[in-house]
């Protein structure tokens, strides 16, 4: 009886709150637009663009346009809490804004708010619904969500209302294969190959999958084979229009570059793309453009950025009337070094990833070409250097290879990248004085490490120098006296103590 | 800035936290945290809702499990800080029940003789682990990450390997409770940033070899300065240091030394980021295949071509990208037949906003079936490492437990003020149909737990019949959970040892019981830096019978077959040439 009381008394009150808090909510004044926490150490550009959004959403907060103008600009730049905040009141006060659903109901998917975002973009599609990437977006979330018909039937619309957007297609594929539909799915990514402008080497690697599981399993190697593909890209006119956002140009370029440091390389290049597309011949962009391709493993993609980037340079110092304008283009292209340097550990990685044997050759010949470029544009870069080495590596030249590290090993700031390259092929070419004199570089160039000395102390053994792998040793153990690495030096040296001293008749 | 999802939900949260502070429950995310075993735990608004039975109860402090595992971390963000956290379980005593072996890290910064050492402790049979670090010299010292078990010796007691960021570490188990680092004469020291290690006996000689996946090429002098998505200085992404390594086989001797092997066998020809490992034999020929989960790379299928060499063939036999063609952050892998037709099906576990990739094996290729089964959202919000099948609840399906925690900080905490990276570790039950569910209370406790979880390890650990689960917590102390599932099916267990007395690690062991043929293999390595309990656990459901025969076939090829009444709920060893005994 007491408990059902207090459960009474609880009840009401608990009603009561309810109640007060509706009531509450329904009278609630709009909120102000949110601020990031870091918006004073913004570069003044976005600064500016965010403040200019502010004082729109202020000067009318119950304008759902400039909410979805304010969202607009956070979305671009990545301030991902913001804009969802700022759509969501847009829908507060137009709840018929199919925009501002489909940006929200993106940024709810990147929220793992799966369920919400697959409401807000069904809500899109009632609202909208002529606009298809609508409907293949929540078909490709249907598809995750295991709805295959649902999935099928929103692709089906897509395709139906916009035939030349590929994504509906794939997303058609897409079903028919997790319906286990392989003849179907081989159909329509074989009619795919024949006309989509992107997402090409998606559709190889599906329709590999699909001949794998029919049996046609040469096909589908042939198909499978190579590298790691461009990341696939789904673009819709709305999303791309983000972009109008991102109008200052070191901001641009920062944010892309921030992107490919946070692996993010998808993103930054269509990011990219869609700037370069209103400056095609920007430099940075092209570089920041190849540097990503590079990154995400595309390869040839990169290349060819970066050849760009060479022609343009070239066609600036030739359109340079006056001299002075002249050497200024002709200091700019020597920074060329850089790009060079990048093509060619673009074509080592080419060569590792090669089978064909003449194509390898082929990459190895275009990789050594453009590193020399590098060298002769700078030969104490040290980047260079080594990556010199590592053609020399592959092709057995290792007495070359090692004269390059040694030359990278001596940039103040980046040789140390470069020992452990000499190290290790000293110590596999067995040349072990000269593996303990770089050793003994390092050990005194850096700070010494456990693993420096260690290796020191092994080598020095190796190489019969005992007396000096004993004062490594002491070295060691006055460093880090309770390293368990103390005790298994001392037993190294005892080893090599132990064996026998090689005599002549053993040495003939 | 709080991080306000959309209007309804946010409101409804709001009554929600009013109701929890009049009542006292409900998803109040500031309920004070429990101590369950973790740093932090608590209850959260997405654990909302009916709430069942528990099937775990975390014991960790009552066991004595008293470790409590440091990264080094000073605000520098040093990429394997925020990796590491392994642990395993494995009998080394050889009393009959499983010990606890926890791996710490330390400081990279600093000499490893200064690290805390990882830390061993005894099983004494009555659920308290005593610690015996000391005693037993298993207290390896490196910045570690995961382990791996085995008999490596053949002498009939579980050897230990450890890896590190730096040399790994091999330590030979006497016999008598203690253990020598035989790293130097085995020659096991790979030097590399090495993450999950399996043994296998991958040329059928008989005696166990080593796989050992390294992660990137990594040391201070290359470490970045990377910003997350709320512009805190964090984490890097393993990508940007474009520095995949290669993974490294070593080949068992037989006199106490292994080779490395990994150029004649081809597997030095791929470059990876490799996290998670298991082995298995995909595609029945009865050699010992190896699948390696890579972070933001494809994953590898090394296909044992029974020569001594490996050709990878993830791709074309599908579990290398996901259904749609991606290749995702791979962090830890488990493998078992799920649907019990014969052969073994993969589960990876992947980055948060990526799905699972659940690889159902169709004889020989896979297809990529998550959504099929149900787990392409059930923990996608999370970053899962730890993973394993287990039949939990004992009712002859496979159920799942992933060990889940950030690698870059979010944005709004997952407790408000907690850990940025912590998260909810998740359970989901498997069903006859085939697909999966989320089991809630979340993660199978009352009170939700919420950490930085790395590896999950599986074992019986107090022969009850329930699989109970060990959780290593970045920065924290590790969970011990105990099996308390209510109505929990019968079981059978397997004990699968070689003439020489150590786990046949390989073997696979076929039986029939009722209308289910089961085909299990004898596995440590799987999950995210852990090793499992080897025996093979077979939930019954409502069967009253076990079979009455047995198929094993060992690893170097050789078969038995054993007839007998084999009695559920209890253990049975199944000795190679021997009849079997039960426990």
């Amino acid at each position: 009886m007491k408990i059902l009381l207090t459960l009474g008394v609880v009840g009401a009150i608990a009603l009561t709150v309810v109640g007060s808090l509706l009531f509450a909510n329904r009278e609630q004044p709009i909120p102000d637009p949110p601020i990031p926490e870091r918006l004073d150490s913004y570069e003044a550009a976005l600064r500016d663009l965010i403040k200019q959004g502010q004082a729109g959403v202020l000067g009318a907060k119950d304008d759902p346009d400039r909410w979805l103008e304010l969202g607009m600009v956070y979305m671009a730049n990545m301030n991902e809490a913001q804009a969802l905040a700022c759509f969501e009141q847009s829908i507060e006060l137009d709840p018929l804004c199919a925009r501002c659903w489909f940006y929200a109901a993106q940024l709810r998917q990147t929220a793992s708010d799966y369920q919400g975002a697959i409401d807000a973009m069904r809500r899109v599609t009632e609202l909208q619904g002529g606009f298809a990437p609508a409907s293949w977006r929540l078909g490709f979330w249907m598809l995750d969500q295991g709805e295959f018909d649902e999935a099928a039937a929103l692709f089906q619309t897509a395709t139906q209302l916009a035939p030349k957007d590929p994504a509906g297609f794939f997303g058609m594929a897409m079903v028919r294969m997790r319906q286990q539909r392989e003849s179907e799915a081989a159909v329509i990514l074989e009619d795919l190959l024949d006309w989509t402008p992107i997402n090409r080497h998606h559709a190889n690697l599906l329709l590999g999958g699909v001949y794998r599981r029919s049996g046609r399993i040469e096909e589908a190697r042939r198909l499978l084979m190579g590298s790691e593909g461009p990341p696939i890209q789904w673009p819709d006119p709305w999303t791309s229009e983000l972009s109008d956002y991102l109008r200052h140009q070191t901001w641009e370029i920062r944010f892309p570059l921030d992107l490919i440091d946070r692996g993010r390389f998808g993103q930054a290049i269509a990011i990219l793309q869609g700037l370069l597309h209103d400056d095609p011949e920007n430099i940075d962009l092209l570089d920041a453009l190849a540097v990503a391709y590079q990154k995400q493993g595309q390869l040839d993609l990169s290349n060819a950025t970066f050849r760009k980037i060479l022609v343009l340079k070239k066609n600036q110092l030739l359109a340079q009337r006056d001299q002075e304008s002249k050497r200024q283009a002709q200091s700019n292209l020597g920074v060329n070094f850089l790009v060079h340097k990048k093509l060619g550990m673009n074509y080592l990685l080419l060569a590792q990833q090669e089978t064909d044997p003449d194509a390898m050759a082929e990459y190895e010949r275009l990789g050594f070409e453009h590193v020399n470029e590098a060298i002769r544009g700078n030969p104490a870069y040290a980047d260079a250097r080594g990556l010199l080495a590592q053609f020399y590596e592959r092709q057995g030249e290792f007495d070359k290879a090692i004269e390059e590290y040694q030359i990278a090993t001596r940039d103040p700031e980046r040789g140390v990248m470069w020992f452990n390259s000499l190290i290790t092929r000293l110590v596999a070419l067995e040349r072990w004085d000269e593996a303990a004199e770089v050793l003994y570089e390092l050990s005194y160039r850096i700070v010494p490490r456990t693993q420096t000395l260690y290796g020191l102390c092994r080598t020095l053994c190796e190489a019969g120098r005992l007396d000096e792998a004993r004062q490594t040793a002491d070295r060691y153990a006055r460093l880090w006296p309770r390293d368990g690495g103390v005790m298994e030096l001392r037993q190294l040296i005892q080893a090599a103590e132990a064996e026998p001293t090689p005599t002549e008749s053993d040495e003939q | 800035m709080r991080v306000i999802r959309h209007g309804s939900s946010w409101r409804c949260g709001m009554v929600m936290l009013m109701l929890a502070m009049i009542v006292g429950s409900g998803c109040d995310k500031s309920v004070a945290p429990q101590s369950s075993g973790g740093t932090q735990s608590g209850t959260s608004e997405l654990s909302a809702g009916d709430q069942g039975d528990p099937w775990f109860e975390p014991i960790s402090e009552k066991a004595g499990l008293s470790f409590n595992h440091v990264n080094g971390n000073d605000g520098e963000y040093l990429m394997p800080e925020i990796m590491g956290g392994g642990a395993g379980w494995f009998d080394f005593d050889n009393d009959g029940d499983l010990d606890v072996y926890l791996v710490q890290s330390g400081d990279l910064r600093q000499d490893r003789s200064l690290n805390p050492p990882n830390q061993l402790y005894r099983n004494e049979g009555d659920g308290v682990f005593i610690d015996v670090t000391d005693s037993s010299g298993a207290g390896d010292q490196g910045y570690g990450m995961g382990l791996a078990m085995g008999d490596y010796d053949s002498d009939g007691d579980v050897d230990l390997y450890v890896t590190n960021v730096g040399p790994n570490t091999m330590l030979r188990n006497n016999g008598d409770g203690t253990f020598t680092d035989v790293t130097l004469t085995t020659g096991t020291g790979n030097a590399d940033w090495g993450a999950s290690a399996v043994f296998l006996d991958y040329d059928a000689d008989g005696d166990l070899d080593l796989f050992c996946t390294n992660y990137i090429y990594w040391s201070p002098e290359v470490e970045r300065t990377c910003f997350n998505s709320i512009d805190d200085p964090d984490y890097c992404s393993p990508l940007i240091y474009e520095a995949p390594t290669r993974d490294v086989l070593y080949r068992n001797e037989g006199d106490g030394s292994f080779a490395v092997v990994s150029k004649e066998a081809g597997i030095q020809v791929e470059m990876g980021t490799g996290l998670g490992v298991v082995t298995l034999d995909f595609n029945d020929d009865g050699l010992i295949d190896i699948y390696v989960a890579n972070d933001g790379m494809r994953n590898v299928l090394w296909v044992n071509q029974g020569d001594g060499t490996f050709l990878n063939e993830g791709l074309l036999a599908g579990c290398a990208i996901d259904q749609d063609g991606r290749a995702k952050a791979g962090m830890g892998v488990s493998v078992a037949d799920v649907d019990e037709d014969g052969d073994p099906d993969l589960l990876v576990v992947n980055l948060d906003n990526e799905s699972d990739s659940f690889y159902r094996n169709q004889g020989g290729h896979f297809i990529e079936e998550a959504a099929l089964v149900g787990l392409t959202t059930v923990s996608r919000m999370f970053t899962r490492f730890g993973v394993g099948f287990a039949d939990f609840d004992n009712d002859g399906s496979l159920d799942i437990y992933q060990a889940n925690g950030k690698v870059m900080k979010q944005e709004g905490p997952y407790i408000p003020g907690g850990n940025p990276y912590a998260e909810p570790n998740v359970l989901v039950r498997g069903s006859a149909s085939g697909r999966f569910e989320e089991v809630s209370p979340r993660g199978g406790v009352t009170d939700e737990l919420i950490d930085v979880s790395r590896a999950a390890a599986f074992a019986d650990f107090d022969n009850d019949g329930g699989i109970d689960i060990l959780v290593a917590n970045l920065n924290g102390s590790p969970y011990l959970l105990r099996n308390i599932a209510i109505d929990r099916g019968g079981w059978i267990g397997f004990d699968v040892r070689e003439l020489a007395g150590g786990p046949a690690l390989g073997a696979k062991v076929i039986c029939q019981i009722g209308d289910r043929t089961i085909v299990r293999e004898v596995r440590s390595g799987s999950s995210y830096l852990a090793a499992s309990d080897p025996r093979i656990h077979i939930g019954l459901g409502n069967a009253s019978d076990g079979p009455t025969s047995i198929t094993i076939r060992w690893s170097d090829g050789t078969t038995q077959q054993l007839e007998g009444d084999y009695i559920p709920n209890r253990y049975h060893t199944l000795r190679r040439g021997v009849g079997d005994s039960a426990n």
